[in-house]
């Protein structure tokens, strides 16, 4: 699965958009394998029904010709591989032996997430409404802001 | 049974691509699909912290995440459409939205700026 994501910064735009779909199913799947059906439900419409469409389209908008002969990296490559460092000791940190590393230890049963859309509800419902809300005022103020930057361009 | 450490090393390894990918493209469209990439990888670590700790609270700060990337990646690319709209290709120079009228300075790996 982690090499269809490697694919997904090295080339052009349209085959970088392509893996960038497999990636996304890839990650809905390993929400089936967690045993969380409705986020790989959300996932497989949201994300590769709404927001590839979206990325599509505006690569189709967007002139590519000449975008292709330009420079694709900028010199910045030693911050990335710093970044990567860095992140990779933590990781090696977190998943060190006990003292040092988190405890992780086995997973709680399956059955314990069993009815999962329904568990998923009752929590979002119950005690997390209040950032629910929070989040549909956020979906509001983008599609009012998407709307107002795309027509300022005529 | 996969082991919850299998699913951090797999959410690292694609929150570094989208991290690099961020840092270095210079392509406004593929520095967004990173940022993509980076939420995603988050949401792969909340669902495997849920499954391990046995609660449904990670599922739904996933939903969250989902959500705030749905309302990302609207903004990003209409700002990224009105700039192509002037600009006719918006490059990413070291943070910066370089100007169009550069863009023949930038060749042969010379930056203009």
């Amino acid at each position: 699965m982690i090499s269809a994501l490697l694919v997904v910064t090295r080339r052009n735009v349209v085959q970088s958009a392509i893996f960038l779909i497999t990636a996304l199913l890839a990650t809905a799947g390993i929400f089936l394998q967690l045993h969380a059906e409705f986020l790989f439900i959300v996932q497989v419409i949201l994300y590769a029904g709404g927001i590839m469409v979206l990325f599509v389209f505006v690569i189709m908008l967007i002139n590519l010709d000449v975008s292709i002969h330009q420079v694709q990296f900028n010199r910045q490559w030693w911050l990335g591989l710093l970044l990567a460092l860095v992140l990779g000791a933590q990781l090696i940190l977190a998943v060190a032996p006990r003292p040092i590393g988190l405890p992780l230890g086995e997973p709680a049963p399956a059955s314990a997430l069993e009815p999962s859309t329904q568990l998923v509800g009752r929590v979002l419902f119950n005690e997390y409404m209040l950032p629910f809300e929070i989040a549909s005022i956020l979906l509001l103020v983008a599609m009012i802001g998407a709307v107002v930057m795309a027509k300022k361009k005529v | 049974m996969i082991p919850t450490s299998h699913y951090l090393f797999l959410s690292l390894g694609v929150f570094t691509i989208g991290v690099i990918g961020v840092v270095t493209r210079r392509n406004v469209i593929i520095i967004l699909m990173s940022i993509e990439l980076m939420l995603n990888a988050v949401n792969i670590n909340l669902v495997a912290f849920s499954r391990l700790v046995g609660s449904a609270e990670g599922h739904v700060f996933a939903i969250f995440v989902i959500t705030d990337a749905a309302a990302e990646a609207a903004v990003g690319w209409a700002s990224s459409l009105r700039f192509s709209g002037t600009v006719r290709h918006c490059w990413a120079t070291k943070w910066i939205c370089s100007n169009g009228r550069q863009r023949g300075l930038v060749f042969l790996g010379h930056d203009a700026n």
